[in-house]
């Protein structure tokens, strides 16, 4: 019995915690992944000051101006010079790319490497922080010297000494270029933009004479793309207008932050994201928090107006109500902010953001703590206006001192926010699943393909590597990787239906720890473990082999013949193409590796990534691991959606592991808050339940009788909550340019959450209501 | 008509038994009117409950025409209370939000009946007990005799087989009280209901053909010596 009366005794209390926590937990991580993205973007810019201004030769839609097609010219950069609040002015010619090469392309014996380069202004590399390991700037008028980057060296020269050694651009002809510095390495980091990245630093002046591929149509001959300005820091408003005056406003002027700041927008959307479900959940804990302390005082106004009548008075009644429910969701709120701290690394992994708590999370801390004071004190106040008379005599309250006036109202708004923040954040996972997907042809978003290294890929002068089955069953081990499907070329020929060849090139296939076949089955099913590990003949079989070969018949079942073994084809799947290999998936015959025994073409692995990891360190684990296995040899290649689309996957993990999860809290903490008003409508109407069940109502009418008001209350609200998260979504798509197009499964979901918070919020009292016996709630309280 | 065969109902409040019933057994004929007295706390009211279905004897069994009420299902049960029991409380026990002829047309609603045919009858129930000008009070806008009067009309509206009335003068002037009697008494009158009264006043308990005594949780007839005539 006293384990009933505690639960009943903290059962609210318990909820406001969990609900403040929950809230504590993602204002906290959100405020700090907000912190880490803002320290990163300054990191960047910090060393080469805020006041750099970037002036290209276009507009902001990338069209250019009549008089800028050629570039800058040389007379409008002197005068830009020489105006007023210019501190400093460089400039710089398109990028473009090339291989560079030492050695004779004639003769074969030569390293090249894949590269960019770039005409730079004096004053370039100063403005932009960028200093050198070894030798010294090139001058203008120079001609054909460069600075190159390390990489370059290193892959060139190994360790001999790059200063004063030629190497040549290969274009329509071949140009010479003396190496007279080597730049330092650029303290980037994971967060960094490439806008200096390039291998090769000529004078801006000699970039004519390369007649290098023009990848943009445009000419070289003339003109600097993009100048840099530096203004004068203490009137940066004179140096703007400078430059405007000079280069004219039909330009797409800015400074550094701003245009570093776009590469940032898409952690600061996801920022935005979990600050908003935070906030959402904020609103909707504290609107539960008020709410559950006034169906709580509204089941105690009878103690209340005893207390009272026996010389209570009205301030101790508001300061006890008041302090009971401060304190358990302070408690909430220091419980969730320790729960976020412990969670920071999981959090930077998920993310790719570094999680940095300042200021504002002592900030975030005391809003939270003046929310749960304005939910406490809504009751307290509510509390000293119930008049004892009519407590005590356990008269119905009037609409104006009752409690509850105006919570139903609350609690619907809570419900909108909790089911739209589910409609909008499962719309808007799909939309961006659906983006990739469509990029990917269908393979899985946490894919990569890992092959060995090809020295010409790669720009290095070692021999290609070749991978083996026990490279990737290494592999599997590392952290984060759930498993790899290693697939082997046998030959390109040799299978036999029927006595004739087949066309379809032929595979052995071994898993390595939980591993996913990468595409769709057609047919049939896929070999088991055990039928991969047993050497059990089975076949699976590419969508154009079966569709030559069985056009009119189901593969499945039918037996083919390799190397006078018979293999029973037991499905049809739809496998993807890797660019690191030769063969299309769907001209693949694919058999348990465990059957043959004859191998002699490349191997390939399909990794399948856990969601939860940093893909850039996995890969670079992956990278490391085989260079590791394979020392002296081209470095192996990894490729997929999960490498190559980083950010755009990491925003789309985000969301799904960790926004899925904070909506669906919202969602809990709202149904809490109407199962508390259900709850307590419940048990202030259980003697009129009571006379219905003596009248002849049965439990189940009971029961729907209270399910269908919190039904109904969800489904207003769940209306106006879709509508809403469909304007959300709408807006959000575009932030990561993606389009809408609306899908089913989206009204499932927001069908499910209103079935779901009716269930938590009605379904539980409801079915208390319906157990009570009539002989018991009769007997009770007021009507 | 009714069978009540050793039934005991116990209660806990804490760690502590109340024993409400302790074997209690009854036989009534249709169309009996009883009247059971006794103290307070002695189980009257939990004996009526019993009686009619809304509590569920800790041991024995109820048999209500021939059915074990705790043998068939709460569908079936809540069923037979809307078609056959009618009850009257002290309390009245009106919902305040329903307007009279909501709350007369309850069981009815329960008892599947349409919407036209249970105002119809809920209409002619208050006529019958002298309220065919409060149809539409809500029952803060009546006096207690009126609100025991719908009561009353909400209990015949179904013509039920049992009336169970537990002290429904308890809260009335003894000249409302008397009239209120003469109403539930009527029923046996013209119809085929058994009647069940818990009852403190004597003027009502001398009305009825046959008197009980309940003390400690056992069933006495009245007013022979404790033990020698319980049935």
């Amino acid at each position: 019995m006293w384990q009933k009366a505690l639960i009943n005794r903290l059962s609210r209390r318990i909820m406001m915690l969990v609900g403040f926590a929950c809230v504590a937990f993602g204002l906290t991580l959100a405020i700090a992944a907000r912190n880490g993205v803002e320290h990163a973007l300054d990191t960047l810019i910090e060393p080469i000051g805020r006041n750099l201004y970037r002036i290209p030769s276009w507009r902001e839609d990338g069209s250019r101006p009549d008089e800028y097609r050629e570039g800058f010219g040389a007379e409008l950069f002197q005068q830009l010079e020489r105006s007023p609040g210019i501190d400093s002015l460089c400039g710089q010619t398109i990028i473009g790319g090339t291989a560079f090469f030492v050695g004779s392309r004639s003769s074969g014996n030569y390293s090249d490497y894949q590269g960019y380069f770039v005409g730079v202004s004096a004053h370039y590399f100063a403005l932009h922080d960028l200093s050198l390991a070894l030798g010294r700037y090139p001058k203008v008028g120079e001609g054909a010297v460069a600075v190159v980057k390390q990489e370059l060296v290193e892959s060139l020269f190994d360790k001999e000494d790059p200063i004063g050694r030629t190497i040549c651009i290969a274009t329509d002809r071949i140009v010479e270029i003396t190496i007279v510095g080597v730049l330092a390495p650029i303290s980037e980091g994971l967060y960094a933009m490439s806008y200096t990245d390039c291998d090769v630093f000529v004078p801006a002046d000699f970039v004519p004479e390369m007649v290098p591929p023009n990848p943009y149509g445009m000419s070289l001959s003339t003109g600097l793309k993009v100048m840099w300005a530096r203004v004068d820091p203490t009137d940066p408003g004179t140096g703007l207008r400078s430059i405007l005056d000079v280069v004219g406003d039909d330009v797409d002027v800015d400074d550094i932050r701003a245009w570093l700041g776009f590469a940032f927008t898409q952690k600061r959307h996801i920022v935005l994201l979990y600050t908003v479900s935070a906030l959402a959940l904020l609103f909707v804990a504290t609107i539960n928090a008020g709410a559950m302390g006034l169906t709580a005082i509204a089941q105690a106004t009878h103690g209340i107006g005893i207390r009272r009548a026996i010389g209570a008075r009205r301030f101790n009644s508001a300061v006890r109500v008041f302090l009971d429910a401060t304190s358990w969701a302070a408690a909430g709120t220091v419980i969730g902010g320790v729960v976020a701290v412990g969670f920071v690394p999981r959090l930077e992994r998920l993310l790719n953001f570094p999680i940095l708590f300042n200021g504002w999370n002592l900030l975030g801390f005391i809003a939270l703590l003046l929310f749960a004071a304005i939910a406490a004190a809504v009751p307290a106040v509510r509390a000293v206006r119930i008049p004892p008379l009519r407590a005590i005599r356990l008269t119905p309250l009037r609409h104006e001192t009752h409690p509850l006036r105006g919570v139903g109202w609350l609690l619907t708004l809570s419900c909108i926010v909790g089911i739209s923040a589910v409609v909008s954040v499962i719309a808007l996972s799909d939309i961006l699943i659906a983006r990739i997907d469509e990029l990917f042809a269908g393979v899985d978003r946490n894919t990569l393909v890992v092959a060995g290294g090809n020295a010409i890929r790669a720009g290095v002068s070692l021999p290609d590597s070749e991978l083996e089955f026990a490279d990737l069953e290494a592999l599997s081990e590392i952290d984060g990787i759930q498993g790899i499907l290693g697939e082997s070329l046998v030959r390109m020929h040799g299978v036999l239906y029927n006595d004739e060849a087949m066309l379809g090139s032929l595979y052995r296939v071994h898993q390595f720890g939980d591993a996913h076949w990468p595409g769709s089955l057609l047919a049939g099913k896929l070999p088991t473990d055990q039928e991969l590990a047993s050497g059990t003949r089975v076949a699976v079989i590419g969508q154009t082999v079966a569709e030559r070969h069985f056009p009119d018949t189901n593969p499945v079942g039918e037996v083919v013949d390799i190397s006078g073994s018979l293999f029973t084809i037991i499905g049809v799947f739809n496998f993807p193409k890797s660019n690191l290999e030769r063969t299309a998936g769907a001209w693949k015959i694919m058999i348990p590796a465990s059957t043959v025994d004859d191998l002699n073409g490349m191997t390939l692995g399909w990794i399948r990534l856990n969601p939860t990891v940093n893909v850039e360190e996995t890969v670079l684990r992956i990278r490391d691991t085989l260079v590791a296995r394979h020392p002296n040899e081209a470095p192996p290649q990894v490729e997929g959606p999960a490498e190559e689309m980083g950010l755009q996957i990491a925003a789309v993990n985000g969301i799904t592991y960790g926004l899925r999860r904070m909506s669906l809290l919202t969602l809990l903490v709202s149904a809490f808050g109407l199962g508390s008003l259900f709850w307590s409508q419940a048990v202030r109407r259980r003697r009129q339940i009571g006379i219905h069940r003596t009248l002849g109502a049965s439990r189940r009418l009971v029961f729907w009788h209270v399910f269908r008001r919190s039904l109904a209350t969800t489904s207003i609200a769940g209306a106006v909550a879709f509508a809403f998260g469909l304007l959300g979504v709408s807006i959000m798509t575009k932030w990561f340019y993606a389009e809408m197009s609306f899908r089913l499964t989206w009204l499932v979901w927001g069908f499910g959450s209103i079935l779901a918070a009716a269930s938590l919020g009605g379904g539980i009292p409801a079915l208390w209501a319906a157990k009570r016996s009539p002989a018991e709630t009769i007997r009770h309280g007021r009507l | 008509m009714i069978q009540l065969q050793d039934v005991s109902r116990t209660f806990f409040r804490g760690s502590t038994e109340i024993h409400a019933l302790r074997g209690a057994s009854l036989h009534v004929r249709a169309r009996e009117v009883i009247a059971i007295q006794g103290p307070s706390g002695s189980g009257k009211t939990t004996l009526l409950c019993m009686v009619g279905t809304l509590d569920r004897p800790t041991s024995g069994t109820i048999i209500i025409d021939g059915i074990n009420v705790w043998n068939v299902s709460d569908q079936k049960r809540s069923y037979l209370r809307a078609r056959t029991i009618g009850f009257v409380f002290q309390s009245y026990n009106l919902i305040p939000e329903l307007p009279a002829w909501k709350n007369v047309a309850l069981p009815l609603r329960y008892g599947g009946i349409a919407l036209g045919a249970r105002k119809r009858r809920a209409i002619d129930a208050l006529a019958a007990v002298g309220l065919e000008d409060r149809v539409h009070h809500l029952p803060s806008q009546l006096s207690g005799g009126e609100e025991q009067r719908v009561a009353i009309a909400r209990s015949m509206v179904i013509h039920p087989h049992l009336l169970l009335a537990d002290e429904p003068t308890g809260n009335l002037d003894s000249q409302t009280g008397s009239q209120i009697i003469e109403q539930i008494l009527t029923l046996s009158e013209s119809g085929r209901t058994t009647i069940l009264v818990v009852t403190h006043d004597p003027k009502v308990a001398n009305r009825c053909a046959r008197r009980l005594q309940m003390l400690d949780g056992q069933l006495h007839e009245y007013p022979t010596a404790l033990g020698s005539s319980e049935r």
